[in-house]
């Protein structure tokens, strides 16, 4: 079963934490989701390294030892001198998505809690899965926060390489719409790559791979409604610090 | 020899993993594997071939993705592929002369397409039938024995591979479904549900494949056979599958494989293999271990010995838990069907779906078991109207549907893209009628209720229902279809013309009931002209439940027929311990909140988000006869009002917004009430948007706080959905002469489609056009082209508000 971290629905639902009204909304969404959660996850091992496409330009490709190329700056900054890392993707399952298309038809406030509620619990479980395999990993091995296709410059469209090289459908009936929409849609994909360094994490150097004006990442943080970006969010103590809009009201300190 | 000449009577095997054993050739993460049928034919040739040393007689070709999409850009046809494998099978039988050749078989292997159908994900049912029918098609040439459709995670998938493999083929059928260990698909249908929609397609065997290693298998066989009679299969994996430093690796060894695959035999199993991580070596020991067995028959194994037989059971399915008949009594909630409902027609007429999907989800909420769905309105297309219901509700709910119509191209048309396994509504005496309807009901695997009349009328005896009924099942069994998947009707008139009614219906009910027959009966009709038909009708429930009617279509939310259902499920001994009469009427709230609403104005209702309260205050407000426009100008806008400037200067939250979304909607609801009974709806019929989320994207849920939104500010909606052609929203502004569309669009994947609706937009109207969703922003939003730019929803209702002057 998935712990249900309400203060983070809370946040996703851009409530304030004293709101007893949408703490009782989000209890009943919870209330009505927990039994239709089907949660998945696979992931793969590669070992990986880092190129330029042109000599001395920023290293801007992720290769992977099956022949697998992404193409990212952001990424291969964030892989950066990782040797090795796992492509991981996590679903709560199709009757999630039928359950919210329910609540979206008698009322809004209802739909609106039960995104929230299942942007909370896709996160949780996906953070649960890293934890058990970061116990898993030899001593002096280290597993960086997820890093998602949508993130900085890594386009949604390398979702379609990502996919089959996970083997997304067959392993947990997780799949790709023409439009590089996941199906189910309570659902995450992403690269964590595994480092020998402890965590420094690398959020700052991350963050400045790309001019922010050009980083797609910042807009969509700075534009979207918190219940719609559970896909976008990736893993660590604090996912805030990886965001630049620094006024955000909800924003965590 | 066909492989049917030996199903059933000697046990079969199925060889093991062809995937696991390509990876460990060199096949890499992400490499189609089919294409190694061309490129690398000797190493699949040697993988079947050690199979069919190892007592393997059924070789799966390699072709379990090699359907168009999969193949796309490899190079190579779908036709390409199949040939090669079938070939490679062929030798790899070949090159072993000590296996009979009369007992070698090559199945056409269908795996999933790897996408997620619609209305789930994006993949049309008609155009998984046409991938599968292309394989299908390929493996035909190819020379194929048998059609093995495994891996089947979803039963709607597997239903077009089914469909696509007997219209393209007169091959034998094979399916397997992967569950997880509680027995469940991906798509949450249990082990019954899809064994019996697979039943109901006609396969010849059916069964267990990849994902649970062969002791789970074994545990869950027996509720397969608990709903048919059809040959088992179980292809089961080297138990279960565990993620070791990201690798797959499985946790049995060939000896304990070998031992669960004994327990599998014993519950039944009669065509025994592998999946995922066996080798020829598990193979082996499964052949050798069960030689010169016989298969297990239906009364030898523990759980069925006293059962029922599989093929006796009568059920219908969505893609849940199947609803079986002739336990406790079956409710079939008939609210969703035009007669006599005003605001059910103009739903249909607007296509308005979401109305008849929350008329549904009020009949589940209350107690039906099954929906019935009847669309048939003159002037209206019923099968495409009917085709849209069905999609439109099983998109909601796994529960299953009665296809009500007597419409033969809407009953063909909703039963060929039903989820499940359907009950159809109806067939009666008149040849032309079971002429037409039985082999759509044999193709689609429908149980069919069987109406009580013929040519000659309805009979007003109990003896003349009960020869038309036996006429019909006969004719039935002539088509293919068995009795038990006929529940007949004895058709209820009115005790207000003849007092012999109510006992005829009582007579033909007790008289099938010995037969093992199941009934179902519209209750209601017999209490036709009469005053007080709640009386007439819930006794007359009781009644006919004690003579042991099967199932009834009739009002969930008739409070008092669903207390004779309950009072009877626990007199009747159904409801067990008196459960779940005690749960309904013990712990319910013994008195209604409705007195203390007045404390609250609708205006405080609606800014304190009460959705209840705002629905009353509102009824009080009509009452105190202010017309709907007063109500809608003088206390639901202002309230809004004051919500939106509260979300604007951040003193109120989304939270909020949205309650009071519902609170001011629960206040317009009464007022369209009010408003059809007056046949004044044209009076506050506001200006006309149409609303779209674009084409490719299916996050929708800021187009419905949107759509909420304005509809609280008066405005008549036209609500296109999610994934929408730009070809769609043109033809809704034109046809609606709509001066604003909202488009909305989550992903950066998705703004170029936002794009290409604005431009045919452009080219066909001078609409304005106001764009919103996560990936826009006001300087996006005007190099696209739109004319303006809502971040959130209040300023969608500041925009539409400014365009029509309000």
């Amino acid at each position: 079963m998935i712990s249900f971290n309400k203060k983070e629905a809370l946040r996703y639902f851009c409530a304030q934490s004293d709101d007893k009204s949408a703490d009782t909304l989000l209890d009943a969404a919870y209330q009505k989701l927990k039994s239709e959660l089907q949660p998945r996850f696979t992931m793969k091992r590669f070992e990986c390294r880092i190129e330029s496409e042109e000599e001395g330009t920023v290293p801007s490709l992720v290769l992977l030892d099956n022949g697998t190329v992404f193409h990212s700056k952001d990424l291969a900054r964030y892989v950066g001198k990782a040797r090795e890392l796992f492509l991981f993707g996590a679903t709560l399952g199709s009757g999630v998505d039928i359950a919210l298309r329910r609540m979206a038809l008698t009322s809004v406030a209802e739909a609106g809690a039960g995104q929230a509620v299942a942007a909370a619990l896709i996160e949780t479980y996906c953070d649960d899965c890293c934890e058990e395999l970061r116990k898993r990993l030899p001593e002096g091995k280290h597993l960086k926060w997820r890093f998602s296709p949508g993130y900085g410059d890594w386009s949604l469209e390398e979702q379609k390489i990502l996919f089959p090289v996970l083997g997304c459908a067959h392993a947990i009936g997780l799949t790709l719409t023409e439009s590089c929409m996941m199906a189910p849609v309570k659902s995450v994909t992403a690269v964590m790559a595994v480092t020998e360094d402890p965590e420094s994490n690398g959020i700052e150097e991350t963050l400045e791979a790309t001019d922010r004006e050009e980083s797609a990442w910042v807009e969509f943080n700075c534009n979207q409604r918190a219940m719609e970006r559970q896909n976008l969010f990736s893993n660590s103590k604090n996912k805030c610090l990886r965001c630049s809009k620094t006024d955000c009201e909800f924003r965590k300190k | 020899m066909s492989v049917l000449d030996y199903l059933g009577k000697e046990i079969l095997y199925f060889d093991g993993a062809m995937g696991t054993r390509l990876q460990a050739a060199g096949l890499k993460p992400g490499e189609l594997p089919e294409v190694w049928n061309i490129t690398r034919g000797d190493v699949v040739a040697d993988i079947h071939a050690s199979y069919v040393r190892a007592g393997a007689n059924i070789l799966k070709s390699n072709t379990f993705g090699a359907n168009a999409l999969k193949m796309q850009g490899s190079g190579y046809s779908v036709e390409n592929v199949v040939l090669a494998a079938f070939e490679n099978a062929r030798r790899a039988f070949a090159s072993v002369p000590e296996m009979p050749e009369e007992k070698k078989f090559a199945a056409l292997d269908l795996g999933p397409t790897g996408k997620l159908l619609a209305p789930y994900g994006d993949l049309q049912f008609e155009e998984a039938v046409s991938l599968y029918a292309e394989i299908v098609r390929a493996g035909v040439k190819a020379g194929a024995d048998m059609v093995l459709i495994e891996t089947m995670s979803d039963t709607y998938e597997a239903r077009s591979a089914i469909l696509a493999a007997k219209e393209n083929s007169s091959l034998p059928v094979f399916v397997t479904f992967t569950f997880d260990k509680d027995g469940k698909l991906l798509n949450g249908a249990d082990v019954e549900t899809a064994v019996l929609m697979a039943d109901g397609l006609g396969v010849d065997a059916v069964g267990f494949n990849c994902g649970l290693g062969p002791d789970l298998v074994a545990k869950l066989l027996p509720r397969a056979r608990r709903v048919t009679a059809l040959p088992i299969i179980a292809n089961p994996n080297a138990g279960l599958p565990v993620e070791k430093d990201g690798k797959t690796v499985f946790s049995s060894g060939p000896e304990e494989f070998a031992d669960y695959m004994l327990d599998v035999y014993r519950e039944g199993g009669t065509v025994l293999g592998g999946c995922c991580g066996t080798d020829p070596g598990y193979i082996r020991l499964v052949a050798e271990r069960t030689k010169g067995m016989k298969p297990v028959s239906w009364n030898e194994t523990a759980v069925t010995k006293n059962a029922e037989k599989g093929d006796s059971v009568t059920a219908v399915t969505g893609y849940g838990a199947p609803v079986y008949f002739g336990k406790e009594p079956v409710l079939i909630g008939e609210r969703i069907n035009p007669t006599g409902k005003p605001a059910l027609k103009e739903a249909l007429r607007n296509g308005d779906m979401d109305y008849i999907c929350r008329l549904g989800l009020e009949q589940l909420d209350n107690g039906a078991h099954v929906l019935d769905v009847n669309t048939g309105l003159p002037g209206l297309n019923e099968a495409e109207t009917l085709c849209k219901a069905v999609t439109s509700l099983q998109a909601i709910t796994p529960a299953p549907l009665e296809i009500d119509t007597s419409n033969y191209e809407a009953m063909e048309r909703a039963l060929r893209l039903y989820n499940g396994k359907p009950l159809l509504n109806s067939v009666n005496g008149k040849p032309e009628s079971m002429e037409k309807v039985f082999p759509l009901a044999k193709k689609y695997g429908a149980a069919v209720v069987g109406l009580c009349l013929d040519e000659s009328g309805i009979p007003d005896t109990a003896e003349g229902r009960l020869a038309i009924a036996d006429k019909i099942i006969q004719t039935a069994a002539e088509y293919g279809i068995k009795a038990k998947d006929i529940i007949i009707d004895p058709l209820a008139l009115t005790v207000s013309t003849d007092s012999r009614n109510s006992a005829i219906d009582l007579a033909v009910i007790k008289a099938l009931k010995t037969k093992g027959i199941h009934t179902v009966m519209g209750v209601s009709n017999i209490s036709f002209g009469l005053p007080n038909r709640d009386a007439v009708n819930s006794a007359f429930f009781a009644m006919s439940l004690a003579a042991g009617l099967s199932s009834a279509i009739m009002n969930p939310q008739s409070e008092r027929m669903m207390e004779a259902y309950h009072a009877y499920c626990a007199l009747s001994g159904a409801d067990k311990g008196c459960k779940e009469f005690v749960a309904r009427y013990a712990d319910a709230p013994k008195t209604k909140t409705a007195a203390v609403v007045s404390e609250y104005s609708l205006y405080d209702a609606i800014v304190k988000g009460l959705t209840d309260r705002s629905g009353s205050a509102a009824k009080k407000l009509l009452g105190e006869n202010k017309t709907p426009l007063e109500i809608i100008n003088g206390f639901i806008i202002p309230a809004l009002n004051t919500v939106g400037e509260g979300f604007g200067k951040k003193t109120l939250f989304l939270p909020q917004l949205l309650m009071a979304a519902d609170a001011a909607k629960a206040a317009f609801d009464e007022l369209k009430k009010q408003m059809q009974k007056g046949r004044q709806t044209d009076e506050v019929q506001g200006d006309t948007i149409v609303l779209a989320v674009v084409k490719g994207d299916i996050h929708d849920i800021g187009k419905n706080i949107v759509k909420v939104l304005w509809e609280n500010y008066g405005y008549h909606v036209v609500d296109l959905g999610k994934d929408v052609s730009p070809e769609t929203v043109v033809e809704a502004v034109e046809k609606h002469q709509a001066r604003l569309v909202g488009l909305t669009a989550l992903m950066t994947t998705t703004v170029a489609a936002m794009e290409d609706t604005i431009n045919a937009l452009r080219r066909k109207t001078d609409t304005n056009i106001l764009v919103g969703g996560a990936v826009m922003t006001q300087e996006y939003a005007g190099s696209i082209g739109a004319d303006g730019y809502a971040p959130d929803a209040v300023a969608a209702v500041n925009y539409a508000n400014r365009i029509f002057k309000k």
